[in-house]
This record gives C-alpha cells, sequence and structure tokens, in this order.
C-alpha cells in the first residue's frame, strides 16, 4: 500500500449467507470451521532479458498478457495485455502479477520472447531472481477455422484477435523448446458442440533456455476448452520424423533429412514437408508426423467425424491416427493407405473408415480415442509436403463426468 | 441444567470468567467433588462466594494466583501458558499491555492451525471449493453431489460439487472418514500472513462479487454487511489493521467453539485508501 495516498480510508466488512441453512443430518452436533487468508503479499515475477549472446537488453519494451480467456476478453472489449513496462539498464523487469497464468512478451525486428508462465506460489519470501532470457527468432504459423467461430489464438498476440471466424491468422510466434507455444480457443463453444481447427506449419524451431526457472513453472494452458494442438507443454506440439532400418530406430538419419529442414516456407504459404531416401537396401520404414498429445487429458478424437490434410509427392504412403483410450493407455494405430500424386489434393479420410493395424477387432466407434500423434508412414523412398491439417467435428469434453 | 459434553477448550475464549463457568460446569459432571468450596479450599479462598464475586467480575484475580488458579482447572503447557495471558487480557487496563497478551494468545492458538501448502492454493481456483469444504465439515455426504450443489448458495451443479471435492481430496484436504462419509482433515486453515498467490488473489475478488450478489438476493436479517468511511493516519491504519487480524482470530475461535454449526458463511473484511495524500508544498 502506497502510505502517501492514504487519507481517507474506507472500511467495509461484508457477512453474507451462502449456505443453505438445513440441519445436518447425521450426528446432532457439529462444530464449526473456518478458512483465513489473510492481506498476504504481491505477487510478482521479475525476468532479465538478453540477447542470444547473452548482453542484457535494456529499455526494450516488454509486455504481459493474460494467459487465458482471451475470446471472452477479447468480446467483452477488455484488452488481453495487462502492463507494460521497460527494461532497465541491466534489462531486468520486474511485474506485478494479477493472474495465474501469463504470457511474457517482448519483441525486436524479427527476434523476440514469448514465455509462457506463471508466478510460483509463495507463502514467504519475495526473492528477486533475474532469469535470463534469450531472444530468439521469430517463427511463422497459419490457423483458420473452417467454421464460423472466432478463434482467440495464445501465444502470438501481436498479430492477433479482430479476426472473423474463418478467416486465416498468419501469426509471428516465438518456439518455446523445440514447440509452438500455441493454444487455442473457440468462442462461445460449449460442452457437446464441435469445431473443425485447421492450422498449417510452423517454421523455424530454436531452442528458449531457462537458465534459472527456480522461480517460474512454465505454464499448462490447456483447460476444458482449450484443444491443444500446439500445447506449450512439452509434450505435445511438434512436428516429428523417423525412420527405421533393420529394426534400428532413428529420428533424423538413415537418408532422411534433418528435423530442421522438414519445415519450408513459400510467401504465403508454410507446410510440413520431407524427403525420404533410404542408403541401403535392408528393411525400411520411415515415418514423419505431427505429436499434439496434451497429457495427462490429449484430445479426444472419439467424435471427430474425419481428418483431412492437404498433400503431394510421390510414393505409396500410409496415414495413421495413434491413439490412446480414457485412461492413458493402451496405444492403437490406426492406418488409411493412400497413393500420393505430384499436386496439391486433399484427402478426407472418415475416422470410421480407419482400420485398426494393431488389433483387428478394434473398431472406431467402440471407445474412447484420444489422439496423440497423426503420421505418414513410407516403406519406399519417396518425397511428401503436407499443409493446412484439418480435425473435422472435434467434440469437446468436460473432464470432469456430468 | 444443560450438560456440557465436551471439555471447554481455553483456545476458544477470549474472556477467562466465561471459560472458567463452563470449565467448571464440565468438570464438575466428571467429578463431582469440583464444586465452588473445593476451588476455593485449592485457591487458599476464604470461601466459596469469594470465588463467585471473581467469576462474576466483581473481583479480580491477584498475579500472583494466577497460575494457581489454571492448574486449580487441570490445565497445563499451553493451555496454562494461554489462560495466565488470557486472565491478564481481560484485567490490564492499558491499550499496550492488552495487546502484548493477545499477541501471546494468537500465537498460541496459531499452532494448532493449519497453514497451507502453496499446492493447497488450489482450494482457490474456484469460488465455491472453500465453501463445498465447509458444507462437508456440517453435513454427511458419500457422493451424493446433486444435494451437495444445492446446499451451495448460489448453488452450483452435481459436476461443480464433484470436481470441487475432487481437488480437495486431491489436496488433502478432505478425506473419507472411516464412516464413509467426507470429511474435512483440519478445522481451520490458514494461508498465513505472508501468502502470495494469484490463486488466491482471484478468489478474494470473487468473493467480493458474492457479497455484492447477496447484498440483493440475501435478506437483511440473514446477513450482514456494513460499511465505514473514516479519515485518519498511518498509526491509525496500522493499529486497525492488527485489530482486524485480531477480530479473524477470534472468529475463527468462536466458529471453532460452536457446536451448533449448520450453514456456511463467507465474511470479507476491506480497509484501502478512497482519496490521496496532498503533497506538501
Amino acid at each position: 500500500m502506497n502510505w502517501k495516498w492514504l487519507g481517507f480510508i474506507a472500511v467495509t466488512t461484508i457477512l453474507g449467507v451462502l449456505g443453505a441453512c438445513s440441519s445436518p443430518t447425521g450426528d446432532q452436533s457439529r462444530r464449526g470451521g473456518g478458512i483465513e487468508i489473510p492481506n498476504g503479499v504481491q505477487a510478482s515475477i521479475t525476468v532479465r532479458v538478453t540477447d542470444s549472446a547473452g548482453m542484457a537488453l535494456s529499455n526494450m519494451p516488454m509486455q504481459l498478457v493474460a494467459g487465458e480467456s482471451w475470446a471472452s476478453r477479447t468480446q467483452s472489449g477488455k484488452s488481453v495485455v495487462l502492463d507494460s513496462v521497460v527494461t532497465d539498464s541491466l534489462g531486468v523487469v520486474r511485474l506485478d502479477v494479477t493472474e495465474s497464468r501469463v504470457f511474457l512478451l517482448a519483441r525486436r525486428g524479427n527476434q523476440g520472447v514469448c514465455i509462457a508462465l506463471q508466478p510460483r506460489d509463495s507463502a514467504g519470501h519475495d526473492r528477486a531472481n533475474p532469469l535470463p532470457v534469450p531472444l530468439r527468432t521469430l517463427g511463422r504459423i497459419a490457423l483458420k477455422s473452417t467454421m464460423s467461430q472466432n478463434l482467440a489464438v495464445y501465444g502470438t498476440p501481436w498479430h492477433l484477435l479482430e479476426k472473423a471466424g474463418g478467416a486465416e491468422y498468419l501469426l509471428d510466434s516465438i518456439p518455446q523448446g523445440d514447440y509452438m507455444p500455441v493454444g487455442i480457443e473457440a468462442s462461445g463453444l460449449k460442452m457437446g458442440q464441435t469445431i473443425s481447427v485447421r492450422f498449417d506449419t510452423l517454421t523455424d524451431v530454436a531452442a528458449m533456455v531457462f537458465s534459472n526457472p527456480e522461480n517460474l513453472m512454465i505454464a499448462n494452458f490447456e483447460n476444458r476448452r482449450v484443444l491443444g494442438i500446439w500445447d506449450p507443454m512439452h509434450v505435445g506440439g511438434y512436428w516429428w520424423a523417423t525412420a527405421s532400418v533393420d529394426g534400428v530406430n532413428s529420428w533424423d538419419h538413415f537418408g532422411m533429412k534433418r528435423l530442421e529442414d522438414l519445415l519450408d516456407s513459400v510467401d504465403g504459404n508454410v507446410y510440413a514437408g520431407v524427403k525420404v531416401a533410404f542408403v541401403d537396401s535392408g528393411a525400411s520404414v520411415a515415418n514423419f508426423g505431427l505429436d499434439f498429445s496434451t497429457e495427462p487429458v490429449n484430445t479426444n478424437l472419439s467424435k471427430a467425424g474425419y481428418i483431412s490434410f492437404l498433400a503431394r509427392g510421390a510414393g505409396l504412403w500410409v496415414f495413421y491416427v495413434q491413439t490412446q483410450d480414457s485412461s492413458g493407455a493402451h496405444s492403437l494405430r490406426w492406418m488409411h493407405p493412400f497413393a500420393l500424386t505430384p499436386n496439391w489434393t486433399r484427402y478426407e479420410i472418415p475416422m470410421t473408415s480407419f482400420v485398426c493395424e494393431s488389433d483387428s477387432l478394434e473398431i472406431w466407434g467402440q471407445a474412447t480415442r484420444l489422439g496423440t500423434n497423426i503420421f505418414w508412414q513410407t516403406a519406399k523412398n519417396g518425397n511428401i509436403d503436407v499443409d493446412d491439417v484439418v480435425l473435422g467435428g472435434l467434440h469437446f469434453i468436460d473432464w470432469v463426468d456430468p | 441444567m444443560k450438560p456440557v459434553s465436551v471439555a471447554p477448550s481455553v483456545f476458544s475464549y477470549f474472556d477467562f470468567r466465561e471459560f472458567l463457568k463452563e470449565r467448571q460446569k464440565w468438570l464438575k459432571q466428571q467429578k463431582p467433588f469440583f464444586t465452588l468450596e473445593y476451588v476455593a479450599q485449592r485457591m487458599d479462598l476464604k470461601s466459596k462466594g469469594h470465588v463467585s464475586l471473581i467469576l462474576s467480575g466483581a473481583k479480580t484475580v491477584p498475579d500472583a494466583k494466577i497460575e494457581q488458579l489454571g492448574e486449580t482447572f487441570f490445565l497445563e503447557d499451553r493451555e496454562l501458558e494461554f489462560f495466565r495471558n488470557l486472565v491478564r487480557y481481560n484485567q490490564d487496563p492499558t491499550y499496550r499491555q492488552k495487546k502484548l497478551y493477545l499477541d501471546r494468545m494468537v500465537a498460541l492458538m496459531r499452532i494448532s492451525d493449519k497453514k497451507l501448502v502453496p499446492a493447497q492454493y488450489r482450494i482457490c481456483e474456484k469460488w465455491y471449493y472453500p465453501i463445498v469444504l465447509e458444507t462437508i465439515r456440517l453435513h454427511d455426504f458419500t457422493d451424493d453431489w446433486l444435494e451437495l450443489g444445492k446446499l451451495v448458495r448460489p448453488q452450483i451443479s452435481a459436476s461443480e460439487a464433484k470436481e470441487a471435492v475432487q481437488v480437495l481430496h486431491a489436496i488433502h484436504l478432505v478425506r473419507k472418514g472411516k464412516t464413509g462419509f467426507w470429511e474435512p482433515t483440519d478445522v481451520v486453515l490458514t494461508f498465513g500472513e505472508g501468502w502470495k498467490s494469484v490463486i488466491a488473489r482471484n478468489f478474494q475478488s470473487q468473493a467480493i462479487e458474492l457479497a455484492q450478489q447477496a447484498l440483493v438476493e440475501v435478506p437483511v436479517q440473514e446477513r450482514d454487511i456494513s460499511t465505514l468511511t473514516l479519515s485518519m493516519g498511518h498509526d491509525t491504519f496500522e493499529k486497525i489493521q492488527q485489530s482486524i487480524q485480531l477480530l479473524r482470530r477470534e472468529i475463527l475461535t468462536m466458529v471453532q467453539a460452536d457446536q451448533n454449526a449448520d450453514r456456511v458463511y463467507q465474511m470479507n473484511i476491506s480497509l484501502f485508501p478512497a482519496s490521496y495524500v496532498r503533497e506538501a508544498t
């Protein structure tokens, strides 16, 4: 409290009834109890911003952005930017935090930082904990809603909002770790309603290094209204490629291009692609896919109607969806073979047409299917580019049984 | 005479005479010899009338006799120390000394409170979590989520009630008792003075919103919403802050002593500046 401001004090004591009046059941004598929340101290975070060489960035504007409910904030005319500050001569900034989930953002040219964070709850001391956060090169992502809902997208506030549903968002963002910290929230969505979200690929992955995460926790932005296509948690939201030759698995060898080369950007479009050129004639298989697992609550694909994507290339490929059951176990692979052509072609595959490779007795609609991955597989040399993946008719469910 | 079923705890009283009266009733049920004559005899007092005068407030307890009085009523250790401070708090005429004794009492009372660890701050994630916890204290519930939800005011859904209990269970603030009913693990929970949590701050904001609703929706005879607009200086502000702290403590003590709790209340206390200090010219 600022004492200079103190001059006219209002005291409000409010005692309201919250529990309904009723006689206790069971035993006749019930002792009271209570929960006390004293005044407490202000929650804050302190961050030191550096360039990639570790030099402090002084006098740099930064923004503290709300970590959730973007859609409702935008609709009600509230800003998603909670606070704006400028770093001091040492690149240090301290921010009072008024929300439990926030983004810290800064941008300089084509570099920036975007950290999903939440202040660690503390019952004690207010430790100053300068946290070097280097700037990284921005990545790009394109998103669009295939239906009429407005989308609010986490993690990319500087090129966001004010767009109508169905329009395409072309966004700059910052990768976090190897993964894009993006979540999607559809406004006006209620339990049981469905939405389709089309997403494009990202480029230019780079690592975000926390030199001392003592006072921070990486926020999990997932909640029951958020579709974790790219989830800020480390478990999801990245393209990957693997190859297996004679039973030996590898991430980016055996003739496959390195992961960072998979992602291509053409002006006005971004897409993911991979060229497969096995270096020997052994039994080989190459996989190229997108992990969108959001443990512990993965995206429920049970009520999804279809998956579609644009693809071009050559060779015979098998498209896979990987699922778990509602307990997060019993991983299954669902397959759909198809032949690629050199021109961009949209493939739309109804979920019911997938065949379970892992267990021939399994039928898609028989049980809950929580999606973790989609991927394309080939056993011969070939190439594939993928764009505009659509999960059609996704069904949002409450994580608590109604 | 109404039987006193549970031993009165000295920590539940801010008036030592009230405590001694209740304690004497209870002790007499347990030990029929525990009469006022017996007390007078143990205290080397002239007669039971002298004891009556102390209990009625007509006479004070000499400082040298406080310890003996507590021991006569079978108090020991922390209870006895609390009692010594309680008697002096009641009898000392000066504000400064009274506050000293009260601070010591509060410190002794706090030892029995459960201080939440940060992971348990989730209790504030939703406005109804604390209310569900206190409702469980008052009523027997197994898995009747609909009924539990209906008791919260304003009502919450069955799934919200279930979710609340799941969260409270996950952070070890409720458990299934031997009888199969949910029960709180502790009587009084406190965040402690130095807490720092956005979740808790948001809860306070929601609690203030609840008060706004109550202002309109709860009949005036069922609630007490009062306000003060004050002008004062820094020192008085600090004194009021201390008084608020003690008031919270006293209220928590009162509810612990209440053996007929039947509903949950939300109490918000706000004290904040409503004007600026004029800069000196």
